[in-house]
Parts: structure tokens; sequence; C-alpha cells
């Protein structure tokens, strides 16, 4: 079965049924959803799309956005890759869902 | 105040059949019990602890022989909390240690006023260090040799961290040492006071160390935290101190925690107050003489 | 009943009694509600009663951490709600959720301080076969193997043997009925899917109607074997007959409803019991006719013995026996005599053998 493209207007959310935290130690952010229960240590670029679905829903091409501001200029190749990763991860840490 | 050390044997032993009502920290455990390793004990190691007046109680445990054949026939004794058994079986002259192990089981289990957390802790000159338990670092031989060396021993299992104002309490009980760890605590000080030792346990032989005098009669006072510090033991190793990201500690210790599932976000701000708070290492060693000293200069 | 279960059942129906009991009480109180799964419930109380500065500390304490389990409890119960939701939601059948599980999902009373279990769900029997496979592909896998387990369910029971998720180890039981197949009453899952409430924010789940709610927890109850839960099951019924039957006609209408779904005696049990210990208010004189008056004296003991078991404290001489007779009592009504006597029997013989192991 070939995987399916991944559409850029995918839209996602904070895993809904329980709330998100975050907590911020020099630099580094842990998370903790209260209805998954469980506790982790993320990533600057997983932190930030947490922020901003904490904020509202978002769709890919709008997390790419805000993710490109805190991006230096030679990771920018990379961002669009990164992304895709780090919502597959958050995804099966049960911390986001698609909208 | 009354203390253990102020009943007679004979007293000792009829309130224990009836139901000692013994302080420790925060909690007052409504002991009951027949078996002489219980009796023992609490004669040799909970000496100094007081005996509560109060008419209520936090658990109500018991120490007995089953109403079956194992009464009688290679003896065996259980655990009770409030009449319901939670744990097999042990020999019974495992009766002391099932006792302790109990009561630890009844703190992590119902005590959700604190945020409890599996890791020893220990105060000097104000300010306390947490060493998480992390399987076979012999945390529990360092924390020993620490309390004998000038710190206060506020738990060796079972840290209590206040909800609203994030200090931590003792319950200064005896520390849980086992096998070699108890011959090396033996050797590290003359001082060191030891319960009997149990023998084929699930742990292997296990003994008691009696707490000081000083950490008994400070078992109401509260302390704020200083440092949390992993350590492990490593043939050959100097003491060495390194930095441990903050972060990695949080997920450590919640992880590691009894109850912070069941705290939710309480438990997260509680916990992200005391890791903000605390300087986090981890802490490799070999010798325990190094280990106290590198120790007593953190907290000078 | 003795001292201390009528304690308890005071501190349940007059909250603000429990301002004025003595340590020497609450040492025994705590235990007692703890066991019974109430302590959550009676923190709730006395703080909505405004009584809880006037508490010893000793209990606040612990009072607040019987509190967190309790909302740890909705929290998990809302989440795994969500992820069965994600496995089933897609079938398009009506997903009714039973139970705490019911009184969470449409926060009604009943939740507030209430400790949860399994979750549990009914569905269509037609559409069983999907409702297994979604779960298995979601993670949700069988516990009991044995051919005959699976055939004591499938068979003869009203619901299929439990699941358990493989990461999060939460349970659901999944049924088709409210009672089993075998069992002497006989309410039709057609009536029950007829009268839903939809839950917000979920497309095609569902709670039972209002009057089946009470109905079903009547039902449940005294149908019970093992009655260690059966007074925070009382206290259920109570909440919710507080929180509906203060609207005109509704117990008329429940009446009515129960004589639909067969399920009057249930019914007339539950009434009897919650205004017996808990003084549940009910607007018109219920004055539900026993169909035989004297079988209704001798069963009522029994009931109070089963309502007590909920700590040893709470019972007094004759216990053992009356809950003996419960529990034959709840077999004899879940089967008839000729499936009854091999049950039991293997059963006690599955148990000796793992006795022996």
């Amino acid at each position: 079965m070939s995987t399916p493209a991944v559409p850029e207007t995918r839209s996602w959310r904070i895993a809904p049924a329980g709330q998100l935290l975050t907590a911020e130690f020099d630099g580094q952010t842990v998370v903790y959803h209260t209805g998954a229960g469980h506790t982790h240590w993320v990533s600057p670029v997983a932190a930030e799309v947490l922020n901003c679905l904490n904020r509202s829903i978002q769709d890919e091409a709008g997390l790419y956005a805000a993710l490109s501001e805190l991006v230096s200029q030679e990771d920018m190749p990379m961002l669009a890759g990164s992304l895709r990763e780090t919502l597959d991860h958050l995804k099966n840490l049960s911390l986001i869902e698609p909208a | 105040m009354m203390r253990i050390r102020d009943l007679s044997n004979q007293e000792l032993a009829d309130r224990l059949a009836q139901g000692l009502d013994l302080q420790t920290g925060p909690f007052i455990f409504h002991i009951q019990s027949r078996e002489a390793p219980v009796f023992s004990g609490l004669r040799r190691l909970y000496a100094d602890f007081p005996v509560s007046k109060e008419a209520l109680r936090d658990f109500h445990v018991r120490v007995r022989r089953p109403a079956n054949l194992r009464r009688w026939y290679h003896p065996q004794v259980v655990f009770e909390h409030d009449r319901a058994s939670p744990f097999k079986p042990l020999p019974a002259n495992h009766a002391f240690a099932s006792l302790e192990w109990g009561m630890n089981w009844c703190i992590a289990g119902y005590a959700h006023q604190y945020l409890t957390l599996h890791a020893a802790v220990l105060e000097r000159n104000g300010r306390a260090v947490m060493l998480p338990g992390e399987p076979g670092a012999g945390k529990s031989t360092l924390t020993a040799a620490l309390s004998l060396s000038g710190w206060r021993l506020l738990t060796d299992e079972t840290a209590l961290v206040d909800l609203d104002t994030g200090v931590l309490w003792p319950m200064a009980r005896p520390i849980n040492l086992k096998n070699h760890s108890i011959d090396i605590i033996q050797a590290f000080s003359s001082e060191a006071i030891f319960g009997d030792k149990a023998f084929d346990t699930h742990k292997g032989t296990v003994a008691h160390l009696k707490p000081s005098l000083d950490t008994v009669l400070r078992m109401d006072e509260s302390c704020r935290i200083g440092w949390v510090i992993f350590p492990r033991w490593q043939a050959n190793s100097p003491a060495r101190l390194t930095r441990r990201p903050r972060a990695d500690t949080f997920v450590f210790a919640a992880e590691n925690s009894f109850n912070y599932s069941v705290l939710g976000e309480t438990g997260f701000r509680t916990l992200d107050r005391l890791i903000r708070e605390a300087d986090c290492y981890d802490f490799r060693y070999s010798k325990l003489e190094d280990a106290v000293l590198a120790f007593e200069r953190l907290s000078t | 009943m003795n001292a201390a279960f009528q304690r308890l059942l005071t501190a349940l129906h007059q909250p603000e009694t429990m301002t004025s009991l003595t340590e020497r009480e609450w040492d025994a109180l705590l235990r007692h509600s703890r066991s019974a799964s109430l302590l959550s419930r009676l923190a709730l109380d006395v703080q909505t009663c405004q009584g809880w500065d006037a508490l010893p500390l000793r209990v606040r304490q612990h009072m607040r951490a019987a509190t967190f389990v309790a909302e740890r409890q909705i929290r998990a119960v809302r989440w795994e709600v969500h992820k069965m939701h994600e496995a089933l939601g897609h079938l398009d059948i009506p997903i009714v959720l039973l139970k705490g599980a019911a009184y969470v999902m449409d926060d009604l009373p009943p939740a507030r301080g209430r400790l949860f279990g399994d979750i549990d769900l009914l569905v269509p029997r037609d559409r069983l076969g999907d409702v297994e496979m979604q779960l298995r592909l979601h993670g949700w896998h069988g516990t009991h193997h044995d051919a005959y387990d699976q055939r004591y369910y499938r068979q003869w029971m009203h619901e299929i043997p439990p699941v358990t998720h493989i990461t999060r180890g939460s349970t659901l039981d999944v049924h088709h009925n409210i009672l089993p197949l075998t069992a002497r009453l006989k309410p039709q899952a057609s009536d029950l899917l007829a009268a839903l409430h939809p839950i917000a924010g979920y497309s095609n789940l569902y709670r039972l109607g209002n009057a089946d709610l009470i109905l079903h927890s009547a039902t449940h109850l005294f149908h019970e074997g093992e009655w260690a839960h059966a007074l925070r099951d009382l206290v259920d019924l109570d909440t919710l007959l507080r929180h509906f039957a203060s609207k005109p006609g509704f117990l008329k209408a429940l009446h009515a409803r129960a004589e639909t779904l067969g399920l009057q005696k249930p019914l007339q049990y539950a009434l009897q019991s919650t205004q017996a210990l808990l003084l549940t208010p009910l607007p018109e004189l219920d004055l539900t006719a026993p169909s035989n008056k004297s079988a209704n004296v001798l069963i009522n003991r029994p009931f109070v013995h089963g309502f007590a078991s909920a700590h040893r404290d709470l019972s007094g001489p004759g216990s053992d026996l009356a809950l003996f007779a419960l529990y034959i009592r709840s077999h004899w009504l879940r089967m008839p005599m000729h499936l009854l006597l091999p049950h039991l029997l293997h059963k006690a013989l599955a148990r000796s053998k793992t006795g022996k192991e």
C-alpha cells in the first residue's frame, strides 16, 4: 500500500478530554496531558507546535509558518520534514489529534 | 510527651496486643500485633518515637497470623490495613519488615494530601537533598551513611511534598537496608544500631537502621529542597557531581512518584515548583567516605 | 442496624451533622466510608454545606486525598470514553453509556465524588460483531479465553466478555441488554434504545432516558451477587431520585415505565431502600404495593446486611448468612435452575482447581 501524501491542509488540535500543561526549565519543555496522563520532555519544535495548538486549532501550513519564525535560515530546508515527524510523534503520544 | 522507651516491656506488649498508637511525622499508625519481631522492632528502633494520645488515627494496621494451618505450621504472618490484606502472607519472622513495608504501602496508596515521591530525603543546614530511587544504585547505603554523618533523615523511601507550600515533611522512620549494605554500614559507623535481620525475604536479607535521636525529635520540622541528586555507586569512581537537566529530572521524578497521576494538575504544579527550586545532579562514587565528604561540601 | 452503619447513613443524608462528630467517631467513619467508596462523596457534601472549616485537620487531609482520587477517576473516564468513541463512533450505531460513565459524560449529580471501575456500554445486539472487531483493532482484547466462559457470556449473559486495553489497562463491559438473556425479568432492549438522551460533543453517544437510568440502577443493584459496592449504588439511586423526582409527574411516569419494562419489583425495592436508609424525599407519597407482603418483610433484612457489607464494622450477626442468601438469590434471578446448578458446580470446580496451584 503506498503512503498517501500528507496534505498540508490537515488540521490539528490538542487531544480533548483533558488539558495540556507545560513547564519550561532552562530552555527545555516538559508537557503533561491530564487526560492521557503521561509526562514528556519534548523538543523545541514540539514545544512550539504544542504552544500554537494550545492557543487554537491549526493546520499544517499555519504551524509551518509559526515555526519558520523561530528556525535559522540553514535549518529551513529540514523544517517541513521535522514538522511532519513531530506531528506524528505527538499523535503517537496521544497529545494531539487530527481536528 | 510519652515515647516508646517510656513503656515497660509488659506495657509495650499489652499496648501492641490492643493497638499501639505510633506517631511518625504527620501520620499516626494504630498498630496491632502479638508477633515477637514487631515487639522487638518497636522496642529497639522506634524507642524515641511518640506514643500518640489522639483519638483519630490515620491508618489501622495489623500484623497477625492467618486463621488457617499456617498459624502454626511453617508459621506465616499477614499484614492488614483496616482488616484487608493487600499482600501475600510472609514467614512469621519477617513480621517487622512486613509492618514497615505495609506502612509504606499505606502512605503511598492513600496520602494524597502530599505529592509522594520514591526517594530518600535528608536535611543539613536548613536545605534538603532528595535522592530519587534508581534501582540498584545504592541509594539506601548512601542515605544510611549520610544519616550517620550529621544529616537529619526525613525519609529513606517516601518523600512527602507539601502541595500548598512545596516544603518537605519528615517521617524519620528506620532505614531499610539489605544484604551487603548492612555490613557496609555496620563497618562505616560504630553508632549504627540495627534491628534483627530477616533472612530470605524477596529482597534478600533485610534489616533496619535506627534513626538518630535528633532525627526523631525533629519529626515535625519541615524544610525546603536544595538539591535533587541521583547517586550511583560505580567501582573505582572518584566522587563526582555533574549537572543533570531539570527537565529530565522532572520526568524521572514524575515516573517515580507514587501519586503524581492521581494529583493531576496539582501534581504537575507541585513538582514544577520543587524541581525549579532544586539544583539537580548526577553523582558517581565508589568510596562511601568520599561521598559523605562531597555532600558535606555541597551543604556548606 | 448498628450505630456505626447509622452514622454513615446519617452523614450521607444529613451532611451538616458531620461538623459535630468527635475525633473518635471520625476515626471509624473515615475507614467505613472509604471502604464503601463514599469518602470522596462525603468530602464534597460537607463542602457544599459549608462545614469544611469545622472539621478536624486530619479529617480534611483524608478527605482532600480522597477527592483527588475521585477527580482523577473522572479524568480517566472522560479519556476512556474519548478513546472508545475513536474506535466506535463511526459505526453509526447508538452507543449507550451506562451508570458511572453516563453520569460523568452528561454531568449528572451522581458523578460528584464518585469512584468508578470499568466502563459499561450498551449497543444493539445485531452489531456486536462490528463493535468487537473495532475494539480489537484499537487495542482492546478479551480476557476470558476458555470456552466455558465465552459461552457463558455470549449465550446466556447480556454482555460479551470484558475487554481490556493493551496499554492503558482500562476495561470495557459491552452489553446488549441490562439483564441476562436467561434472567426471569425480560426488559426489551428495543424499548431502552427508543428513549435515549444524546451526550453533547460526541456523535452516536447516548445515555438511557431519565426513568431508565433509575430503573437500570435499581435492577442492577437488586440482581447483584456481590454487595460490596451496593451502598455506593444506593447513593447513586438516591441522588438520581432527588435530581429527577422533584419534577411533578416524574414518579408516576417512572412507575409506568417500570411496568412497560417489567421492572416493577426492582423499582419497589429501590424506592423502599432509599427511603428507609437515605430518607429520599419523594414528593408523592410512594405506596408501592408489595405483591407479596410476607416475602417483602423477609427480603428487606438481607438487603440491609448487603448494604452494610461495605465494611466489617457495619454489619452484625447473621451477616454472613444474609450475604450468602443474596449471592444465591442473584444467581437464581439470572438463570433458571437447569442452567444454574451445572453453572455453580462448574465455578466451584474451577475455583478449587486454581486453589490447588
